[in-house]
């Protein structure tokens, strides 16, 4: 038997199962599958279905990238390389700018059309459908240091104080994230002006909102410094960028330290990547 | 369904070429059709499946004993329906996602649509459409225009080998 005839409810269930450069490949089968395949009802499914077998990756985007080599996705536990893309032909003249990851859809934006952009690397960390920052309270003309809390859906701002943490020294420098599900914070030296400091504390808040329960867990040693943290991962450890520049990732647990083994210079955020039909037409 | 007295019921099914299969009750009612006519009382004598050949009927029972032999454990049930797939060639796969369709065997259907899928994957456009039995109703302008849209999905294509 060389042809088959599978009823056309099959051949969808097939479709909905194949990766998205299959289906943007097949849609030139004929024009009925082309059809199926722009539906926005299988656009749906089919993102549906892939999003399960979605991956979490960190997207690593070198500052002094290449046409070949601009965007990077590496396994989110190992570090290990995973993925390399090129930059699309239509945007090779431009100098973009990184916005973020929603749905299989990187967002970048034209640097140029801004003049100069200073970037600054966030303090946030999301949970509990709440985005929250590092912020200062003003009272007078004194700057409180606190957590602003947006909440998501019900478009409340609150504020959430912050641990005591005066005895672990003076000029620290406050990084918040998610530790094992709950809002933490990251206090070191910045290493810049106290390379001497070597102590870096881990804060945790085993009870969200509640500010007696912010607890000390962990205070790491480390040889090189923070200059910059970068973020914390999704396996109970922090990036940061050290003394010496390199990017470096401290499992506050094991109280190990490693490399990222990607230059310093760059974006890196966590994405998760399972390509999507939305074929984003004029 | 099985009596409590101990002995297994056993159906017979025929496939539509005359083939006749006997199998246990507790395995083919994993076939949910198969399952309707056992409840409604009409598996008396032999069981008409008048949409699947005899080699496939074959294929789908031996995948019915197999997988029932397993006990309730997702990860060992997966490894078996991989393995049990992994020989098949398109054809016989075209025809057991057919077969799984009219038996209402849902698990087996997922299973064999997802390799049908996998094995296309990297094939050429001709290769499907031969494999379909579909004709192109593009004309060369429009198909032309069509793959231009999409130019890097037809990078790391294979040369078709016809399997």
């Amino acid at each position: 038997m060389d042809t088959t005839d599978l009823p056309f409810h099959i051949i969808m269930v097939i479709l909905s199962m194949l990766p998205v450069e299959a289906l943007a490949k097949f849609q030139c089968v004929c024009k009925a599958w082309k059809n199926i395949i722009r539906d926005p009802k299988f656009v749906k499914d089919h993102f549906q279905i892939q999003a399960a077998k979605g991956k979490d990756y960190l997207l690593y985007v070198p500052l002094d990238r290449t046409i070949e080599r601009a965007f990077t996705l590496l396994c989110d536990e190992t570090f290990d390389q995973a993925l390399e893309f090129e930059i699309p032909s239509e945007f090779r003249d431009m100098s973009f700018i990184i916005i973020g990851s929603c749905n299989g859809v990187l967002c970048f934006t034209d640097a140029n059309s801004f003049g100069s952009t200073v970037i600054e690397l966030k303090s946030e960390a999301v949970m509990r459908d709440s985005v929250h920052w590092k912020a200062d309270y003003r009272d007078g003309d004194e700057g409180i240091p606190v957590i602003l809390a947006y909440r998501m859906g019900e478009e409340v701002f609150r504020q959430i104080g912050l641990p005591n943490y005066k005895a672990d020294g003076k000029g620290l420098v406050e990084h918040i994230g998610v530790y094992k599900g709950n809002l933490a914070m990251f206090v070191f030296h910045q290493s810049d002006h106290f390379s001497w400091h070597k102590n870096c504390h881990l804060w945790v808040m085993n009870e969200y909102g509640v500010v007696s329960s912010w607890t000390k867990l962990y205070t790491v040693v480390i040889d090189a410094g923070v200059v910059t943290p970068i973020m914390f991962t999704n396996n109970d450890e922090i990036i940061f960028e050290d003394g010496e520049c390199d990017l470096t990732v401290c499992h506050f647990e094991r109280n190990t330290i490693s490399y990222l083994g990607v230059e310093d210079q760059g974006y890196l955020n966590f994405v998760t990547y399972n390509g999507s039909l939305v074929m984003l037409e004029d | 369904m099985a009596a409590e007295t101990g002995t297994p019921t056993t159906l017979t099914l025929k496939s539509n070429d005359d083939e006749l299969f006997s199998v246990a009750e507790s395995a083919a009612i994993l076939s949910v059709t198969i399952r309707n006519m056992v409840e409604d009382g009409c598996a008396g004598g032999v069981i008409p499946l008048d949409n699947v050949d005899g080699k496939t009927l074959a294929s789908v029972i031996t995948y019915m004993n197999g997988i029932s032999a397993i006990p309730a454990d997702e990860e060992k049930k997966k490894s078996y329906r991989d393995k049990f797939l992994s020989d098949k060639d398109f054809e016989t796969l075209a025809d057991m996602v057919l077969a799984a369709n009219y038996l209402n065997m849902s698990c087996l259907m997922d299973a064999v649509s997802a390799k049908i899928a996998q094995v296309m994957e990297k094939k050429s456009v001709g290769w499907v459409r031969r494999k379909f039995g579909i004709e192109n109703d593009y004309t060369p302008e429009e198909e032309a225009a069509v793959k231009e849209e999409h130019k890097w999905t037809f990078e790391g294509v294979e040369t078709d080998d016809d399997n």
